[in-house]
């Protein structure tokens, strides 16, 4: 079959065996072969054998009969077009495979094949591949999808919504968008396409279009240093927190902007701290507005029950009579011993007097009553005789423990010290 | 160090918990642990914002009692000194609109400031130029410079630089955005470095 016979030939040519009559029979079988578009249907036509050769190659590929087509095609393509020369690190063998294995590699590609031969040793490859390609990705055109990151309002957006500066849109999305075009763009358009594992110099090519931009700076700059104060308060993150870091070091403006902001804190704390002082106990003034009857209660001590048990032990004493019967019948002796009671100067003497008939009331009756013992309660007309001891120092606490009554406990300094509970005359035991 | 400052607040929002939780059971005077607490640092807050010691008590208190009265509405895994704050902040605000209202000549513009009763007095005196007078007056200065700034911005200088807060509370506090917080936080200082310029 006339179809079956050219595929031979070509083969035979496309590897350098074909004899002097196959190549005149293959170009005759190609003018009349259907399978091929009328300009290729002269492919063969070239004397040069090698340039007949490569026509071959491409021949079989078109027809998919060519298992190196790969390699054959980027033979050709690079002798042809000289496409990406001078691309870094850009190989036309690369590109052909990653060209055929991103669009359908399990299928014939022919309109892929055909529009990159056709159009070989024209720069103009890269948008005619970028057409084809938007052919067989009718959901996601590449043009659109760069169309779509780079330059759009969307990328103001989110950048703005990123920093926290959405209320003011104006001025920002107009930095950005002039700023439009980063590398991160590309990337997010071949990851889009899932070109991202693919080593082909799309990204190259569209880079060189769109330029390479620290979007993140132009922001910074475009958004009046609002980082500057964040920068203060340590919430940054990481990445910002370097980029802020390199701003500030070449600029001074910001830098002193920074400490006015320290100062004016450190200073606000400070007044704050001074002028305001201590709060005040507030709990007493709560607990009443929020119904607790008594603020200081301590769960489980019962004031009244001590108070009750106190008073069951003590019983009731008229303590002015029992003082000054003491006062006005004791006998008083004193020891060579002993030294005179010290009596204050600005003092009068019946406080005194006093103060030593509740000291004695303190010593026989109070002190036994209230911490044990078993001396009993004397009565008015009897005479004990009074020891006084000897005094130097005293040490006084203040008691309150009911709103009717004042104890004191006064306390001699030394080995010989008495314990004198002053008790107010309101006070019943 | 960021781990023990986070650990030291999950311990304090676990103390608060329990606290609370004891309050709902029916012990009331639990709640006092909750305003020893928190009471000095909710009335330095509300100072910061009135300037005034006495009307600064009373606005603690009102918002430790009107916590308590919320309490059925309050869930437990959220902060709550965030909510207390944020009853404190909205109380203080309320009294200094009334106070505009009435058009008070408490504050006067000019440098004066109160004593520790509460009074106010003129502080500006030129024949005591001491370091507690020059610290009376730029203080006098950033509150007056303060009391210039619009509502939402005084919180956010004062929840930031008083109680130290981070944009995640604060934000919390006022029901805004962190990135609001910030920026807003930017003005603030901005407007107040502008406005004290002159007094350094």
């Amino acid at each position: 079959m006339p179809g079956q016979q050219l595929e031979q030939l070509l083969i035979r040519i496309r590897d350098g065996e074909a004899h002097d009559g196959a190549l005149e029979q293959a170009r005759t079988l190609l003018r009349a072969d259907a399978r091929f578009p009328e300009e290729l249907r002269r492919a063969l036509d070239d004397d040069d054998e090698h340039e007949v050769a490569d026509s071959a190659a491409a021949l079989l590929a078109v027809l998919g009969a060519d298992e190196g087509f790969g390699a054959s095609l980027a033979d050709a393509i690079f002798d042809e077009a000289g496409l990406f020369t001078g691309s870094p690190g850009a190989h036309a063998d690369d590109v052909a495979n990653d060209v055929i294995a991103a669009t359908h590699p399990n299928e014939r590609a022919t309109s892929v094949a055909h529009a990159v031969h056709a159009m070989a040793g024209d720069i103009d490859v890269t948008h005619e591949v970028l057409a084809e390609l938007e052919q067989h990705m009718a959901t996601f055109p590449i043009d659109a999808a760069v169309r779509w990151h780079a330059g759009s309002v969307e990328v103001a957006t989110d950048v703005l919504a990123r920093l926290g500066l959405a209320d003011e849109l104006a001025p920002v999305a107009a930095a950005v968008t002039q700023q439009s075009g980063p590398v991160d763009i590309v990337t997010s358009v071949l990851s889009t396409l899932a070109l991202e594992d693919v080593q082909i110099p799309l990204a190259a090519a569209i880079a060189a279009e769109a330029g390479e931009v620290d979007l993140v700076s132009a922001v910074m700059r475009a958004t009046d240093a609002s980082w500057v104060s964040a920068m203060l308060d340590n919430e940054l993150d990481a990445q910002a927190r370097r980029l802020a870091t390199q701003q500030l070091r070449g600029n001074r403006e910001a830098l002193a902007q920074m400490t006015a902001f320290a100062d004016i804190g450190r200073q606000l704390r400070s007044g704050v701290e001074s002028e305001a002082g201590d709060v005040a106990y507030i709990w007493p003034a709560i607990a009443e507005q929020i119904g607790i009857a008594n603020p200081e209660s301590v769960p489980g001590w019962d004031g009244e029950q001590v108070a009750a048990a106190v008073r069951s032990q003590a019983g009731s004493v008229d303590v002015t009579t029992a003082v000054m019967g003491r006062v006005l019948s004791a006998q008083i002796t004193t020891s060579d011993d002993v030294e005179a009671i010290p009596v204050p100067a600005n003092n009068p003497w019946a406080p005194a007097l006093a103060l030593a008939a509740a000291a004695m009331f303190a010593v026989f009756v109070g002190a036994p009553a209230i911490f044990g013992g078993g001396a009993s309660v004397p009565t008015i007309g009897d005479t004990p005789e009074l020891a006084f001891a000897q005094s130097d120092e005293i040490i006084i606490n203040d008691l309150s423990y009911a709103e009717n009554a004042s104890v004191q406990v006064i306390q001699a300094q030394g080995e010989n010290g008495a314990l004198i509970i002053w008790v107010d005359e309101e006070t019943t035991l | 160090m960021a781990e023990a400052s986070q650990e030291a607040k999950d311990r304090s929002r676990e103390e608060d918990v329990e606290m609370l939780t004891a309050v709902r059971n029916g012990d009331a005077t639990a709640y006092r642990g909750l305003v020893e607490k928190y009471q000095q640092r909710v009335y330095s807050m509300v100072y910061g914002v009135l300037r005034n010691r006495e009307d600064a008590r009373d606005v603690t208190q009102d918002a430790f009692v009107k916590a308590y009265n919320h309490l059925d509405s309050f869930r437990l895994e959220s902060s709550f000194y965030t909510w207390l704050y944020r009853i404190a902040m909205n109380l203080a605000i309320d009294v200094t609109r009334k106070r505009k209202r009435r058009k008070t000549t408490e504050f006067d513009e000019t440098i004066a400031n109160r004593d520790e009763t509460g009074d106010i007095s003129d502080m500006h005196r030129a024949d005591s130029p001491s370091k507690e007078l020059e610290r009376k007056r730029l203080y006098a200065a950033i509150m007056d410079a303060i009391s210039k700034l619009p509502e939402d911005q005084q919180q956010v200088i004062l929840l930031r630089e008083l109680e130290g807060l981070s944009y995640r509370e604060i934000s919390e506090i006022m029901e805004i955005p962190e990135g609001t917080v910030m920026s807003r936080l930017f003005y603030a200082r901005k407007k107040l470095q502008k406005l004290l310029a002159h007094t350094r």
